[in-house]
């Protein structure tokens, strides 16, 4: 008998993988090892709507294909670790000391959290990866009035959002000078940052390091200027990747699993995908890391046609969202330093799209509640059609139109 | 069958959705090749409006997340839409638009 396919990591880039590699024809055994107990399913409702929804265990439809995966009959998954993977002989080793043998394994093994050294083991300090996680952090909302959240970027700021929704004191400690730099231009920091205080979040930008005690039955966070006492207290540093695995299995690995173009990485019949690979992007081959939706589902897409013999390539155009209160924030492509104007189309108040050009290249764009409109961007960005920045900027030009009327 | 007046056919542009709200239903219409198409208007996966959208081959795209729904028979074609979203039959009189909700 042949031996299965198996895929190391049962979130959402493994259960894509999963039903790409059925949906490309393969007929043999997958296995589908995952650590948490629950079948694949995406993790963006974790700080937005599970945290909203009050009750314990409604709120949650994130799940992937879930019939397929409780059935089985899409792969049969097993709950459990893998310690090791011997390449040369095919064999993943599981911490029970079950041994798998494979013909093909796609590492997809996702990130956690980044621990905060200065943050102490307690019931009232929080972290967000997991479904349990947040099921976790819903029950310390509902009993908390006040939180504090160590980390200003997209995890951090959606999780404030959520727990001052449910009615809770937020104050958000971020350590750099504006929010989400690295991801949006300055105006739009400082917009995101009124929105926040509109809706009567702290946030402290250049907090500097944090210091984070358990005090009776409260958390104080102090920094340099101030002391706080807090109910609860959710620390969104950022992510890790979870290369350990194929560190210890003599895979490369340089922040993430290194894989190619193709999802291969130095092991032969050896995959990766989604959060914890390092992979070469566009035409520089500028080794990244994504954590997002998108690179989850279509990095493992590629991954699976190429264990199917398929030949394909991964080359995304970067696509993120951030739901906040009412905002639906959306980017496209990657700020980089090779923008050298600026163009805004306002539809409305709370309606913007801002795209970063390279002479007239849209390399890089942001919506505000406007997610139609970005859209209409992808294909320009994709292919680098080169637009007249003076029509980019004319209302009375539809985006989706802007590349094709006359002059 | 109960029709009711949804819009002039003049109101209707291709690849350009078009939101109409009928008592409490809030629906949308499409003009794909010179006909005319209406779903419902909230997307499945999370709230939105599709009419806020994207629009292109027979297809509408959530502005939210971009799960994307076959206009004509409401599948739900790309995740993170996984349910179908309603559609109603709709005749075109004298240049009125007319649906059967």
């Amino acid at each position: 008998m042949d031996k299965p396919f198996l895929i190391v990591g049962a979130g959402q880039a493994g259960g894509y993988a999963a039903q790409a590699l059925r949906a490309g024809g393969y007929r043999g055994r997958l296995l589908l090892v995952g650590d948490e107990p629950f079948a694949p399913y995406e993790r963006p409702p974790l700080s937005k709507s599970v945290l909203l929804a009050e009750d314990s265990e409604s709120g949650f439809e994130a799940w992937l294909d879930e019939s397929g995966f409780r059935d089985g009959s899409i792969a049969e998954h097993i709950v459990g670790r893998v310690a090791h993977l011997d390449t040369g002989r095919r064999q993943a080793w599981l911490e029970s000391g079950e041994t798998l043998d494979y013909e093909k394994c796609l590492l997809a093994t996702g990130g956690r959290a980044r621990p905060l050294a200065a943050a102490p083991p307690s019931g009232r300090i929080a972290y967000l990866r997991t479904l349990n996680d947040a099921l976790q952090l819903r029950g310390l909302i509902a009993q908390s009035r006040s939180a504090a959240v160590i980390g200003g970027g997209f995890l951090g700021l959606e999780i404030a959002a959520s727990a001052r929704t449910r009615g809770l004191a937020v104050t958000v400690f971020e350590s750099a000078p504006r929010l989400l730099a690295r991801a949006m231009p300055t105006g739009f920091s400082d917009r995101l940052l009124r929105k926040h205080a509109l809706h009567g979040v702290r946030v402290v930008l250049n907090s500097g390091a944090v210091r984070i005690e358990e005090q009776d039955a409260a958390v104080e966070v102090s920094n340099e200027r101030e002391v706080s006492t807090f109910d609860l207290c959710v620390i969104a540093v950022g992510q890790e990747p979870n290369d350990g695995l194929a560190r210890a299995s003599g895979i490369a690995v340089n922040n993430g699993i290194v894989v190619d173009e193709r999802c291969r990485t130095s092991a032969p019949d050896v995959y990766a995908a989604g959060d914890c690979t390092n992979f070469p992007l566009g035409r520089t081959g500028r080794r990244t890391r994504l954590e997002s939706w998108q690179n989850a589902k279509d990095q493992a897409i590629v991954a699976a046609q190429n264990m199917l013999g398929d030949p394909s390539s991964y080359d995304p155009t970067p696509w993120f969202w951030t739901d906040q209160y009412d905002w639906n924030i959306q980017m496209l492509g990657l700020m980089d330093d090779s923008i050298d104007r600026w163009v805004t189309r306002q539809a409305a108040d709370d309606k913007t799209l801002i795209m970063g050009l390279h002479g007239r290249a849209v390399v890089y764009a942001l919506a505000l509640n406007q997610g139609g409109e970005l859209r209409a961007l992808k294909r320009i960005v994709e292919q680098g059609i080169l637009i007249d920045p003076e029509r980019l900027a004319d209302m009375s030009v539809k985006l989706r139109q802007v590349d094709r009327a006359a002059h | 069958m109960v029709l009711k007046f949804a819009a002039h056919l003049s109101d209707l542009a291709e690849d350009e959705p078009f939101p109409v709200t009928l008592g409490d239903e809030r629906i949308a219409l499409y003009l794909v090749d010179g006909d005319v198409y209406a779903t419902h208007n909230v997307c499945t996966h999370q709230f939105a409006l599709l009419s806020d959208g994207y629009m292109e081959d027979g297809c509408i795209e959530c502005p939210l997340h971009q799960g994307k729904f076959d206009i004509k028979t409401g599948a739900a074609l790309c995740a993170p839409a996984t349910a179908p979203v309603r559609t109603y039959s709709v005749h075109v009189e004298d240049g009125a638009v007319l649906i059967d909700i």
